[in-house]
């Protein structure tokens, strides 16, 4: 079980750095902070869970998209 | 392929696979580790922690009585992070939402819609330009979550003695709902926490209380940053409970304010502003 | 054990992408993968030798404040009847003790006292252990998971995330003052400047 997460973990992780377009990488590693999440939960670490939830699909996603939007999307390769 | 290009290509590559071989050379020990984790920090813990801190939450009673200079540490980390990267953006101009930047008094009508004669100067602030990507959906949804937030990182942070919860989740919970609230408000109405000085000014005071309750163990005379209130006769857990709301408050604040000073203002990748108000 | 080394795949994952990547924001990103890294792996360490999560309820809550105060120098019940004794036995209390007038005879049995001294405890800790049989039970099963990791990593996501936008504050200058986030073009354009 905790596996199959981890698997999920990397393959996502991999995509958002192997894409090209930064914005499709965002979005990808806050779909990383929100499976870790729920890897956190099933772990029994409550705490932990909460802050990664609040902390990879918030703040951290709105400050990436910040960045992102100032400046350029796509990499130029 | 010649030759000569498949040897500049392993070339350049060979610096990442140098490091990621040396890298994975120091790691592979850790990775493989086969001893037992040791229990007696557990053991302890499951045992006394509920008597000595008076939290029932044994990561709220580690983090804040145990090991509280880690999280001294982490505030001053906090307070350095959040003022150094509004420091490095604000020397760009314009890259701040109104009111964040120094030199910004904060126009309050654009100098732009007055030359071109659709606005005058009794009007309300009107949007410049209403950017493709601030939908009604978005606002109308956010705006109404971001109180609902804002009380859900308060509760967060008031029962972490008891529930999971506690200083940082609430914290981090409350800089949700402040950019909830910043991101949903409608136009000519304005909280008070999305002001540029409020949110400052409870962070730097929120750290102040969290080094004056440090030093005030030792003017009770058990030490520095230990929980005094047993000796005292009040029940001990009220010290973690004045902990977490001053953590929280400070984490909400400072991560908080990062949050909306990125967020109104936008600059378009070729240099024209694209106002979000 | 596999699991770590799903964990140092990952790892290296992210550190590769500090290296090998041009764009500066990707290296960013291999920040936040290699701290994502870290994090799962101490939890995942600190979860194996339990299983409940590190809140404490009301029976064990309340049997440990009560053993506390029975003490007087704190511990579990052996630590009590150790200093008793006068001597340090470790006793396990297995989960299936059974009533208090049980275990005290076990506890008196292993310290060597006679059995008026497991009389005398009875009515001492009968006396002192709030909740039923059960608290009693419970003390001997360290059963919850450690707090201690989770604890410090908690203090280590907040860290991240305000480094990973000090971060990208200055990726975002440095795009403002060269034009691109690519290293191997920007090191051009700063050194062909005039």
């Amino acid at each position: 079980m905790i596996l199959l997460f981890l698997v999920v973990l990397i393959v996502l992780s991999a995509y958002s750095v192997f894409t090209r377009d930064l914005l499709h990488g965002v979005i990808a590693l806050s779909a990383v902070s929100l499976v870790s999440a729920l890897l956190f939960y099933i772990l029994q670490a409550p705490d932990v869970a909460i802050t990664e939830a609040a902390v990879g699909a918030g703040v951290s996603t709105v400050v990436f998209v910040w960045a992102i939007r100032s400046t350029e999307r796509k990499k130029r390769q | 392929m010649t030759p000569r290009r498949v040897f500049s290509a392993l070339w350049s590559i060979l610096p990442l696979v140098i490091s990621l071989v040396a890298v994975g050379a120091i790691l592979i020990p850790i990775f493989l580790e086969s001893t037992p984790w040791p229990v007696e920090a557990r053991n302890h813990l499951e045992d006394q922690g509920v008597a000595e801190s008076g939290a029932q939450n044994l990561v709220s009673a580690v983090y804040l009585g145990y090991r509280a200079f880690d999280t001294l540490g982490e505030t001053i980390v906090l307070l350095v992070a959040v003022s150094g990267t509004i420091g490095i953006i604000a020397r760009a101009k314009g890259a701040l939402a109104k009111g964040f930047d120094r030199e910004d008094k904060g126009s309050p009508v654009p100098a732009v819609a007055l030359a071109a004669g659709t606005t005058s100067l009794s009007a309300p602030p009107p949007r410049l330009r209403r950017a493709k990507t601030r939908t009604d959906l978005l606002e109308v949804v956010t705006g109404k979550l971001g109180p609902v937030v804002l009380v859900f990182g308060f509760y967060v942070m008031l029962y972490g003695h008891l529930s999971p919860g506690g200083g940082f989740q609430g914290g981090v919970v409350i800089a949700s709902g402040i950019v909830f609230l910043a991101l949903g408000g409608k136009e000519g109405a304005s909280t008070r926490l999305t002001e540029a000085g409020v949110l400052a000014r409870l962070e730097a005071m929120a750290f102040f209380f969290l080094v004056l309750a440090a030093f005030l163990g030792m003017f009770m005379g058990s030490g520095f940053f230990t929980n005094f209130l047993a000796g005292v006769g009040l029940p001990s857990v009220g010290f973690i409970i004045l902990l977490n709301i001053i953590i929280g408050l400070k984490v909400g604040a400072g991560i908080g304010f990062m949050g909306i000073a990125m967020l109104s203002r936008v600059e378009g990748a070729k240099g024209e502003e694209v106002n979000h108000d | 054990m596999i699991e770590r080394i799903a964990l140092f795949v990952l790892f290296l994952l992210g550190f590769a992408v500090i290296v090998g990547h041009k764009n500066v924001v990707k290296k960013i990103f291999g920040l936040n993968i290699i701290n994502n890294a870290a994090v799962i792996l101490f939890v995942l360490e600190g979860a194996k030798v339990g299983n409940q999560a590190p809140i404490l309820t009301t029976g064990a809550a309340v049997a440990g404040a009560a053993a506390g105060s029975a003490g007087g120098s704190g511990g579990a019940v052996a630590g009590a009847v150790a200093q008793m004794s006068g001597e340090v036995t470790p006793v396990a209390l297995a989960p299936a003790a059974g009533t208090v007038d049980s275990a005290c005879a076990a506890i008196a049995e292993a310290s060597g006292a006679g059995p008026g001294a497991a009389a005398g405890l009875t009515g001492d800790l009968a006396g002192n252990v709030a909740e039923g049989a059960n608290s009693l039970a419970n003390l001997g099963a360290f059963s919850v998971v450690d707090p201690v990791p989770q604890a410090l990593m908690l203090t280590a996501i907040v860290i991240g995330v305000c480094i990973t936008a000090l971060a990208l504050a200055l990726a975002f200058r440095l795009y403002k003052a060269t034009g691109t986030f690519d290293i191997d073009e920007m090191y051009r354009r700063i050194h062909h400047e005039p």
